[in-house]
């Protein structure tokens, strides 16, 4: 009886480590973590969905485009472009949103309408390909020369 | 890391290898921890008294390792500074959460039992000394210096009994991180139940090991020979503990061998492929068949003690390898093939950097350091 | 109650100071103060951890007045064209050697070889192939991440940094993630990476910014092909719903049973 002293003292020394931890704890654990739906899947900071909503969108999609450019979009409807958005060729619009004067990137080369019409194995038959500039021309039966580009037969907004 | 190779195809985000060097070297530590404390509990709980000339270093042992086993998840964490969120904020749907917990609980255990053990030596050190020393040693034994025959009986039921509640969390501290791997359905290299018990197996194996080759280093640097009954006991110990490991490393493989699953086209040339000398040569082979035929010898006859020792220490530094290769093959191998099971890329870790060889072969060595400081504050070998 | 060295205990020390002539109205005394001590003791452990369990009191959103979002990938129009790919790195600043969506090229020749690529993800589109003998077919198949229902990379995140929203959008909180990586290894699909400056994990996020408010993810704006195409799962008469109400349905990997939203139309059984 009274040799336990020292197992006093340490349980002491451990209560105490614990309760500091849970004191710690509570000044790094953002208030609003916690359970939203299921354990498994919803436990997380609360704030961070309204955090990852407000990032910054720079595409906008055709129908901003339309604001300005109502008629260009409404011919195009009729074109085999029709499902292409103009963001798809012309990069984000927020580029455009500073200054409309800027002009969105216009990639008018060979090369940026082949990205997409070069006959490369595995593009399904819908899409119209051409096997290089060069046999294309010869196909049509047109003269080649070396500055000639697509859009000079074709309307990038309408094109066939 | 330097440039992988790849071949065949691979999901684009997968030709770096994430899981690196260091977490091959986390259950590697934690594994002798194991090791090192079963031995320990051996004697404390389970009363084999031949194991006392190494009981102490095995308990000192298990806590060096233990102090540095957070180390190399620290060094590879994207965030460290986050580290405490594991232990904040713990999602326990997720086997790497417990790592807080366990951890610091068995850290606790280990340390109260130190401090059970080596509590008339502290009480001895604080009377014995003066000045900074004595006040060093007094904070040590929490002012308290009954050193009464009733007081050590508390302690000595103490420590059996913080022996006892050591052993499963030993195995769950090594178990869960075999858990962490196993229950990955992503991965067939990593998924099969067997994980936890291959882990713990191989972590007992590679914890005798690294206390027979310790014991008999320090021994040979003390001038000093080692205790015959303490070494052939845990030689047998050895043997026993890895014919369990090794019967259930080849299950794993047979069953994966034979099933045949869809995945096991891309893990077979894995293995004879990219894992050929780790997994084949070293782990399957040379580091297997040899301390299984050595370890038998010396379990079943009775040989002289200086073949005895030489063949124990042979042994245990090849099964070091051996559980060493096991932990790349399983974390690296791993990785080394895509998900797609269709190609297979390669991993060589820097020798500098956050997660290179350098770091690792210090974080390696700090616990074997701390064990000679821990000697030098609180000696535990035996004065003759 | 200080430590008193010459008794050796504060339990030496209260048994000292109580033991006075009137025992009855000190043992009432100290059996008062132990009281309190316990009861305060007891009360501060109760506080502490029930501090620490997550709050069960915040309940998902009342009704099912949310949406749930569904994508789908049709791999009879892809073209190969990477444009999603480029517009997904210009839109979430994805890095430039990891990738949260990507194109596959599957070509399969006439003995039955497989041959499967990805030029860098496709983000410069694809080249001709090398690949000889009797090509029998060959399809492009974009990838990005599922979305599952049952996410397991959900699941094993042990920080409670990644997590579902209501409307079923699997995201990653990077102000609490501590780049772990277990989550790159639980994915079955290859969709996630730890990003290289801000060493948390990252991935597709079906441009969560954007359709809240209203608009389309970035890689389904840019495709020229419709091959891609993000709606409500929720109302039957989005493009979504009426697709997988009409056509032959496949998802990624099923056995894992990790209930993918991203659907895919004309899934060969060699994709994986």
């Amino acid at each position: 009886m009274g040799h336990f002293n020292h197992i006093i003292r340490l349980c002491v020394v451990l209560i105490a480590v614990v309760i500091g931890f849970f004191i710690v704890r509570g000044f790094f654990v953002p208030k609003s973590f916690g359970t939203y739906g299921s354990y498994q899947y919803g436990y997380h900071r609360g704030d961070s969905d309204a955090e990852q909503e407000n990032m910054y969108a720079l595409y906008q999609g055709t129908e901003k485009c339309a604001k300005c450019h109502e008629k260009l979009i409404k011919d195009s409807r009729a074109g085999g472009h029709a499902a292409v958005a103009c963001e798809a060729c012309h990069g984000f619009w927020q580029a455009h949103n500073k200054n409309t004067k800027d002009t969105v990137p216009r990639d008018t080369t060979v090369e940026s309408c082949m990205s997409c019409h070069e006959k490369v194995t595995g593009r399904p038959d819908f899409l119209p390909q051409i096997n290089s500039f060069a046999q294309h021309m010869k196909d049509q039966e047109e003269a080649f020369e070396p500055d000639l580009k697509c859009i000079d037969c074709h309307n990038p907004h309408v094109p066939l | 890391m330097l440039e992988a190779v790849t071949q065949g195809f691979l999901y684009p985000n997968e030709v770096e290898v994430l899981w690196s060097l260091l977490i091959v070297l986390y259950p590697y530590i934690t594994g002798l921890v194991a090791g090192a404390f079963i031995v320990s509990s051996l004697y404390h709980v389970f009363g084999r008294e031949e194991l006392k000339p190494v009981a102490r270093f095995a308990l000192v042992a298990a806590f060096s390792f233990l102090l540095f086993a957070c180390t190399p998840l620290l060094f590879h964490l994207g965030h460290p500074e986050r580290a405490f969120n594991i232990m904040f904020t713990p999602k326990f749907t997720s086997a790497m959460s417990g790592f807080g917990y366990i951890y610091t609980f068995y850290l606790i255990i280990v340390a109260l039992e130190i401090w059970f053990v080596f509590r008339p030596d502290m009480v001895r050190l604080a009377q014995e000394s003066i000045g900074l020393k004595k006040l060093f040693y007094s904070v040590l034994s929490l002012g308290v210096f009954d050193v009464s025959e009733k007081a050590l009986h508390l302690d000595h039921k103490i420590t059996t009994f913080l022996a006892a509640v050591g052993i499963p969390s030993a195995c769950v501290l090594h178990g869960y991180v075999g858990f962490l791997f196993g229950s990955l359905k992503s991965n067939p290299w990593w998924s099969t139940p067997l994980m936890p018990v291959i882990f713990l197996m191989s972590a007992i194996v590679s914890g005798i090991a690294v206390l027979i080759v310790s014991y008999a280093i320090i021994m040979k640097l003390r001038g000093k020979t080692v205790d015959s009954a303490c070494m052939q006991s845990l030689c047998g110990y050895l043997w026993g503990f890895f014919i369990v490991d090794v019967t259930l490393e080849l299950l794993e493989l047979l069953s994966m061998g034979y099933e045949g699953e869809e995945s096991w086209s891309a893990i077979s040339q894995l293995i004879g492929g990219r894992l050929q000398f780790s997994y084949v040569v070293l782990q399957l082979i040379v580091c297997s068949t040899i301390p299984m035929v050595m370890l038998g010898i010396v379990s079943l006859w009775k040989l002289k003690e200086s073949t005895r020792n030489t063949l124990g220490i042979i042994s245990s530094v090849l099964l070091l390898i051996q559980v060493l290769a096991m932990r790349w093959n399983v974390v690296v191998g791993g990785q080394l093939f895509s998900k797609s099971l269709r190609g297979f890329t390669s991993y060589m870790p820097s020798f500098l950097g956050r997660e290179g060889l350098l770091v690792a072969l210090i974080l390696f060595a700090m616990p074997f350091v701390t064990m000679y400081i821990i000697n030098r504050i609180l000696p535990y070998w035996e004065k003759e | 109650m200080c430590l008193c060295k010459r008794r050796g205990s504060m339990y030496g020390l209260i048994r000292t100071r109580v033991f006075t002539r009137d025992n009855d109205m000190n043992a009432d005394r100290r059996k008062f103060i132990k009281q309190t001590g316990w009861t305060l003791l007891g009360s501060g452990i109760l506080v502490s951890v029930g501090s620490f369990f997550p709050a069960a009191g915040r309940a998902m959103q009342k009704g099912s007045s949310h949406e749930l979002y569904g994508f789908i990938v049709n791999t009879h129009r892809c073209i190969g064209c990477g444009k999603c790919v480029q517009a997904c790195k210009t839109e979430n600043h994805v890095p430039e050697e990891f990738f949260r969506t990507w194109v596959e090229r599957y070509i399969i020749t006439a003995d039955d070889t497989v041959y499967v690529d990805s030029p860098h993800g496709a983000v410069h589109g694809f080249k001709d192939t090398e690949v000889k003998g009797n090509i029998e077919k060959s399809f492009f198949v974009p990838k990005l991440c599922n979305h599952c229902t049952e996410a397991n990379c959900v699941q094993v995140c042990p920080v409670g940094a990644t997590y579902t929203t209501k409307e079923g959008v699997v995201l990653v909180d990077e102000k609490h993630c501590v780049g772990c990586g277990y989550c790159v290894q639980a994915c079955p699909y290859g969709a996630r990476y730890i990003h290289p400056e801000r060493r948390t994990a990252d991935k597709c996020t079906w441009c969560y910014h954007r359709v809240k408010k209203g608009l389309m993810p970035a890689c389904v704006v840019v495709c020229p092909v419709e091959a891609r195409l993000f709606g409500s799962l929720k109302d039957p008469e989005s493009r979504v719903a009426r697709i997988l109400r009409e056509e032959r349905i496949g998802v990624l990997k099923p056995e894992t049973g990790n209930s993918p939203k991203t659907f895919y139309v004309g899934l060969d059984k060699e994709v994986r």
